[in-house]
């Protein structure tokens, strides 16, 4: 019975029922009065009370839940969220509940193309930025040759070799952090060469006293989820400053969550991109990764990052920015707690 | 392992088309001290108000001691078991300190109260946490810090997890704000969360693990532990920090003096302001304040020593008139005790003119003259037909407007910017510094220094109604926080 009526349209059914039984009573109460004669103040009291307990009823059972469900319904259309809609406390009706289910199997199957999807995306990024990157990091081995230094160039070329297996070869979609930022390292290894003393790496833990470093690298994290956002700090935040710039990678376990913060003190970025980009990420999108509007793909990298781990892990996870022109930006990266191996 | 205590993920709440909070996400851990300083006070207090209560929101999830109390679809009004200690008093005056602990306490069942059992158990209990009360005391007769003392013990009492301390640095002296915040810690030490809202960034750096920077509903940075440095929050802060003060004060004689003047809290203080300068005086104890502003009013009389204006005996029947001798005053909560709310903005900024113009009917030549003055500083606000409803950084702009008008020798200002957020305050430091630049002479008496020292030519401490320290300019980089 009580499953029966988590159904909005079961509870108003039944509320009709119990309207009409008040609605024939009310009747009853008015013949007696007017053809009888007959008035007593007990029935009147009682059917005041059934009526206001009625509307109690009806506030409470029908309207506070059409209410939620509503509110789920439009913030799924908005794209803020997707997990809430499978989950709903009141459905409408029996058949469009399984409506909702039979979509959430559907999206389900279109998650692990998704997946796949998204990888072929990460690769096509990379290939993207490969040419500058390569041109970049062989300018390097150039300029180190010019100056006959073999063993760096042996160096160099073992990093850029080291950080390429990493991007392509792996197959799985969970890794450790240890192997992310070992990657990471070895991606400002290779950066160094283009920027030299001009771009420090400082990799800080925040952990209580029963866990330690080693512990914590442990955790696991989507594969890549570091490097596009160090890239973006390096190319938007570092690169265009005049001076030296600082990359800290803060890390911090609490009992549910593992936060990474990359931040750095570069460029900052306006109020108004920063809200748009925060706005964004808020969103999971389905849909494939679009050219933004001036051609460039900058923060695609970012958005299919943080969907991933929203569609993962759930909608709490995920990137949140930080930033003021001129003092530089933070990305939070909140994700759950896994220490196992998995095959998401 | 941290355990999360508070969450709030992508939290926005839209009232009237104005979003007040707006995607706003904040942590906070068991047994922390989270520091929050607000930049503009917009959806501040909707914040506090949630944190305290699950009331509707537009968008997002809030978390707190491991489930979801209140979300975008469902919220159910329910309060968290969270305590605020702020400015205006939560205990019950005419009770005792006993009777506001266990009696009114939820769940205190008994028909008989044994006082004397009552009084060993909070004895007990205060010692057992660090807390240094006189239990024997009714309400009416604690000083601000026992009172928050006390409060802070109900909390306890009452289970919270999360205490919530707006603004302390507005209601406890130096000294008091030091001792409340070393009981904090020892509060902090048995789990219970801290979240500690200053006006000031320099007083909750002292004091935080972590300071949130809140700007216009939202969270626009966590400075963590070794990140809590002017250094680090000044380009946050630059677009409402204005550069230092352009004030030249004139090395002639003072304009006010104090000689050795004793009073109900004063003990020997001597002082000089000149013309043009800003003084500040740090009152350590919060005792001085009132002493100062009825000797100024004539409302007080001197027990010993002599105060001079302009080289003349400054005598209780000339303060009487104060106006009439060029001394202006605007007390702690300004906007309460010096505007009409029912006038016209017109009439208010004009108060004070008929004394200087030494008639009371200002012609109208005069007032369209102030008018197209003014105009260009205070923007339409000027038409308004009442300042009832004007924006709080508005009313307090008038106040300094009127003296600004007003232009008098000496302008006493009582705790300027313990009143609204940062941007208020950095608009009375403007207009203060507007008011200096006329040649006025302007004393502040505070009991917070932070900000006020942007504009402060010298800086007195006072401690126990007589001048311990004095600071210039150039030193006020040693002074000690």
């Amino acid at each position: 019975m009580t499953k029966k009526l988590k159904y909005l349209s079961h509870r108003i059914l039944f509320a009709a029922g119990a309207g009409m039984i008040l609605l024939f009573t009310a009747l009853i109460l008015l013949w007696l009065f007017f053809l009888h004669r007959m008035f007593s103040i007990i029935p009147v009291l009682l059917l005041t009370f059934a009526i206001i307990g009625y509307c109690f009823f009806l506030f409470r059972w029908i309207v506070l839940p059409y209410r939620e469900t509503k509110k789920i319904y439009e913030q799924f259309v908005m794209g803020y969220v997707l997990n809430d809609l499978f989950h709903l406390r009141h459905p409408l009706t029996p058949e469009s509940d399984q409506a909702i289910l039979l979509l959430n199997e559907m999206i389900d199957k279109n998650h692990l193309i998704n997946v796949s999807k998204k990888q072929a995306e990460y690769l096509a990024l990379q290939n993207q930025i490969n040419p500058h990157f390569l041109y970049n990091t062989l300018e390097g081995i150039r300029s180190e040759a010019l100056l006959a230094g073999l063993d760096s160039i042996a160096e160099m070329t073992e990093a850029l070799a080291t950080f390429f297996r990493y991007t392509i070869s792996q197959v799985e979609n969970l890794v450790t952090l240890e192997d992310e930022l070992a990657n990471i390292e070895n991606y400002y290894y290779i950066q160094q060469f283009r920027f030299g003393e001009k771009l420090a790496l400082h990799i800080e833990y925040d952990h209580d006293d029963d866990l330690d470093e080693l512990e914590i690298l442990q955790f696991r994290l989507p594969k890549l989820t570091l490097q596009p956002i160090v890239e973006n700090s390096i190319y938007h935040g570092i690169e265009r400053k005049i001076g030296k710039g600082n990359l800290v990678i803060r890390i911090s376990v609490s009992n549910e969550r593992l936060r990474i913060r990359i931040s750095d003190d570069g460029m900052g970025m306006t109020e108004e991109k920063l809200k748009l980009l925060n706005e964004k990420l808020r969103r999971l999108t389905l849909d494939d990764v679009q050219e933004s509007e001036n051609g460039k793909k900058g923060g695609i990298a970012l958005v299919n990052v943080n969907n991933r781990i929203k569609l993962l892990f759930g909608e709490e996870y995920g990137i949140t920015f930080y930033s003021r022109e001129g003092a530089g930006t933070d990305v939070m990266i909140t994700l759950p707690l896994v220490c196992e191996s998995s095959s998401l | 392992m941290k355990r999360e205590l508070l969450r709030m993920n992508h939290v926005s709440l839209i009232q009237n088309g104005e979003a007040l909070l707006d995607n706003l996400n904040f942590q906070m851990f068991a047994g922390e001290i989270m520091g929050l300083v607000a930049g503009r006070n917009r959806g501040y207090d909707q914040l506090i108000q949630l944190i305290c209560q699950n009331l509707p929101i537009s968008f997002g999830t809030v978390w707190y001691d491991g489930r979801i109390v209140n979300t975008y679809s469902h919220s159910d009004g329910t309060f968290n078991r969270v305590y605020v200690i702020e400015q205006m008093s939560h205990l019950v005056e005419g009770l005792s300190v006993v009777d506001n602990l266990f009696v009114l306490r939820k769940g205190f069942k008994k028909y008989f109260i044994n006082e004397r059992i009552l009084r060993e158990q909070a004895n007990q209990f205060f010692g057992e946490n660090g807390l240094k009360v006189n239990v024997d005391k009714h309400v009416p007769a604690l000083t601000p810090l026992e009172r928050c003392l006390v409060e802070l013990g109900k909390a306890l009492l009452m289970g919270c997890k999360l205490i919530i301390i707006d603004n302390p640095g507005n209601f406890l002296s130096q000294y008091e704000l030091i001792q409340f915040q070393d009981m904090l810690h020892l509060v902090q030490k048995n789990g219970v969360s801290v979240l500690y809202i200053g006006n000031h960034h320099q007083e909750v750096f002292r004091i935080a693990d972590r300071t949130s920077l809140f700007f216009d509903g939202r969270i626009i940075k966590v400075f963590e532990q070794n990140e809590m440095t002017d250094e680090r929050i000044s380009p946050y802060i630059t677009d409402w920090y204005v550069p230092g003060s352009q004030t030249n004060p004139e090395q002639e004689d003072g304009v006010l003096h104090f000689h050795n003047v004793h009073g109900k809290n004063l003990h020997g203080l001597r002082f000089v302001l000149h013309r043009a300068e800003c003084l500040t005086i740090l009152d350590m104890d919060n005792q001085i304040a009132g002493d100062i502003l009825s000797l100024m009013t004539g409302t007080g009389i001197c027990f010993k020593g002599r105060i001079t204006l302009e080289h003349e005996p400054y005598t209780p029947e000339r303060a009487a008139d104060y106006l009439k001798a060029g001394i202006a005053v605007i007390p702690k909560d300004c906007t309460k005790s010096l505007l009409f709310h029912e006038r016209s903005y017109m009439e208010n900024l004009t108060f004070l003119l008929d004394r200087k113009l030494q008639q009371s009917i200002i012609p109208e030549k005069i007032y369209r003259s102030i008018k197209y003055e003014f105009r260009p500083l205070i923007g339409d606000f000027i038409e308004e037909s009442t300042v009832t409803h004007l924006p709080l950084e508005e009313q307090i702009a008038l106040v300094y407007y009127r003296i600004l008008l007003f232009h008098p020798r000496v302008l006493v200002c009582i705790q300027p910017l313990a009143k609204g957020d940062m941007v208020v305050r950095l608009r009375i430091l403007a207009l203060l510094r507007e008011i200096l630049k006329t040649g006025t002479a302007v004393l502040i008496i505070t009991t917070n220094v932070s900000d006020t020292l942007m504009i402060s030519d010298r800086l007195l401490i006072v401690e126990n109604g007589s001048c311990v320290a004095s600071y210039d300019k150039s030193e006020f980089d040693q002074v000690d926080w």
